[in-house]
């Protein structure tokens, strides 16, 4: 019985792991436009 | 893509998430108590799904990949990789889910069943494509490169299968893969669990997309800021 | 015709260099012999189970030293400037790919008609000559995904250990049915029980051969 839950442990686990790693990603990508933001901002102070 | 304009995104996930939940319902209230191994049984439908779907991956990684060569990179190699990085995760789930099960049923934690090994070849080729795609430095030829070993490795899963498959024949294996007799619900059972992954992939494809799309658009600003990209 | 004469020219220039270093064909033959040994030593092979376990060695050795030989294939082009040259040729892509695999599989030959000797008379084994046929098939197999994969991973960094880990999952069917034949052929089984093997193999090299020179130009191109 033990087996069944550890299965569905793992199954389970898996898929939200990658999902979490999916958001991690995102995450990322949001500080990245953040640092773009910034910099057409300056380019717009500059010029 | 086109899959995103045709069915919106929340409706796909809300559909997904219904499905796995009538699959949960089914494989833990409905499906029938197994004659034999009792309810440890049960891990065979979503073991079965998972593996599944970690093929279906496979098909949509390879048809991307060959428009990718066919019809130059953009959005089909975005495609293959998001496929291959969900197959791996579909067939890990597999792969693991199907290695408890024989430690259940059989009491091996690993069997030389031609499923079982062409599944752990099939993640082998996976995680040597995304390998691959890191490794290759020049990005003009990440693309094709990866293309064209996705293809190849398409190509390699059905004959590893047959191989394996002739070679376990030769030394009889005791413990046969699934000696179930699938009655009416529990074919049921594993029908809506494959349906729900197949769902879940989707669901999963779909936001994997968006994120490359993100990337994409993000890598090309930053190369040329302020460029019409 | 001008394919031919391109083909046998590439063919020609990879013997001439390797005729004058000998490089390849050396460290690859070396390596095999090295492989034997070591499994020999380790495996405490005694009579009857040196025959299980022999077929199986004879075949990482050959795997293992091929592999040596198909990543010094491309690499040795690329770092010297030739597959650019090579590349302006006005010839078919797919002439290239047929070259270095026609040099490949003559290194590859020349390291196992030595090894496979010297493997037969170390485990004290009979000689069949049908072991040729499935030596030869096996390899060209081999070869023919290998040649490919090793112009894949000219572009990548850590070249030598990504060629092995591309190569093995997808050229496991010709391993399993060449030790399967090897095993076969040596125990004197009948044809018929070991014939699937050999239509295994022979389906895998047309298949793949097919497959490969159809990629190959995806491969190279800029």
């Amino acid at each position: 019985m033990s087996y069944l839950f550890a299965a569905f442990l793992v199954l389970w686990g898996v898929t939200f792991g990658y999902v979490l790693w999916l958001n991690a990603r995102e995450r990322e990508l949001r500080r990245k436009i953040e640092v773009l933001a910034e910099r057409t901002a300056d380019r717009h102070t500059v010029s | 893509m086109r899959l995103r304009r045709i069915i919106p995104g929340h409706l796909l996930t809300i559909v997904s998430a219904l499905f796995m939940a009538v699959a949960l319902v089914f494989t833990f209230l409905i499906a029938p108590r197994e004659a034999v191994m009792g309810d440890v049984q049960r891990i065979f439908y979503f073991h079965v799904a998972a593996a599944w779907t970690g093929y279906l991956a496979l098909v949509v990684a390879f048809l991307a990949s060959v428009l990718c060569l066919t019809r130059g990179p953009g959005r089909w190699d975005g495609l293959a990789l998001s496929s291959v990085e969900i197959g791996l995760v579909f067939v890990t789930e597999g792969i693991v889910s199907g290695s408890i099960w024989a430690k259940a049923a059989w009491g091996v934690w690993w069997t030389w069943d031609p499923r079982l090994t062409t599944s752990a070849v099939l993640w082998l080729i996976y995680a040597s494509y995304l390998t691959l795609r890191k490794a290759v430095q020049e990005e003009s030829r990440r693309a094709r490169i990866a293309a064209v070993y996705a293809v190849m490795g398409f190509a390699a899963v059905p004959i590893n299968f047959m191989a394996i498959r002739w070679w376990r024949t030769v030394h009889p294996v005791v413990l046969e893969s699934s000696g179930l007799h699938l009655g009416p619900t529990m074919l049921a059972t594993l029908v809506l669990s494959v349906v729900a992954f197949t769902l879940l992939y989707f669901t999963l494809l779909r936001l994997r997309l968006r994120l490359q799309d993100a990337g994409d658009r993000i890598e090309s600003l930053m190369r040329c800021p302020g460029g019409v990209s | 015709m001008q394919s031919l004469r391109g083909l046998w020219a590439i063919v020609r220039k990879d013997l001439a260099l390797e005729r004058r270093s000998q490089e390849a064909v050396s460290s690859m033959f070396i390596f095999g012999l090295l492989v034997i040994l070591v499994f020999s030593f380790s495996l405490d092979l005694r009579a009857e189970s040196a025959v299980q376990a022999a077929p199986g060695v004879l075949w990482v050795a050959f795997t293992f030293a091929g592999m040596l030989g198909l990543s010094r294939s491309f690499i040795r082009e690329r770092d010297q400037g030739c597959l650019d040259g090579l590349l302006l040729c006005p010839v078919d892509r797919s002439v290239i790919y047929f070259g270095k695999l026609v040099s490949n599989l003559v290194f590859m030959f020349v390291c196992e008609a030595i090894i496979l000797p010297l493997f037969v008379a170390l485990f004290n084994l009979p000689f069949r000559p049908a072991l040729l046929a499935v030596v030869v098939l096996g390899t060209l197999g081999f070869a023919a995904v290998g040649t490919l994969f090793s112009a894949l991973t000219v572009h990548t960094r850590a070249r030598e250990v990504m060629l092995p880990v591309l190569l093995f999952p997808v050229v496991m069917p010709v391993i399993i049915a060449a030790v399967r034949l090897t095993a076969g052929l040596l125990d004197g089984s009948p044809w018929a029980e070991i014939m699937q093997w050999m239509r295994l193999l022979v389906g895998f090299d047309v298949i793949f051969l097919a497959l490969c020179y159809m990629c190959f130009e995806y491969v190279v191109e800029e």
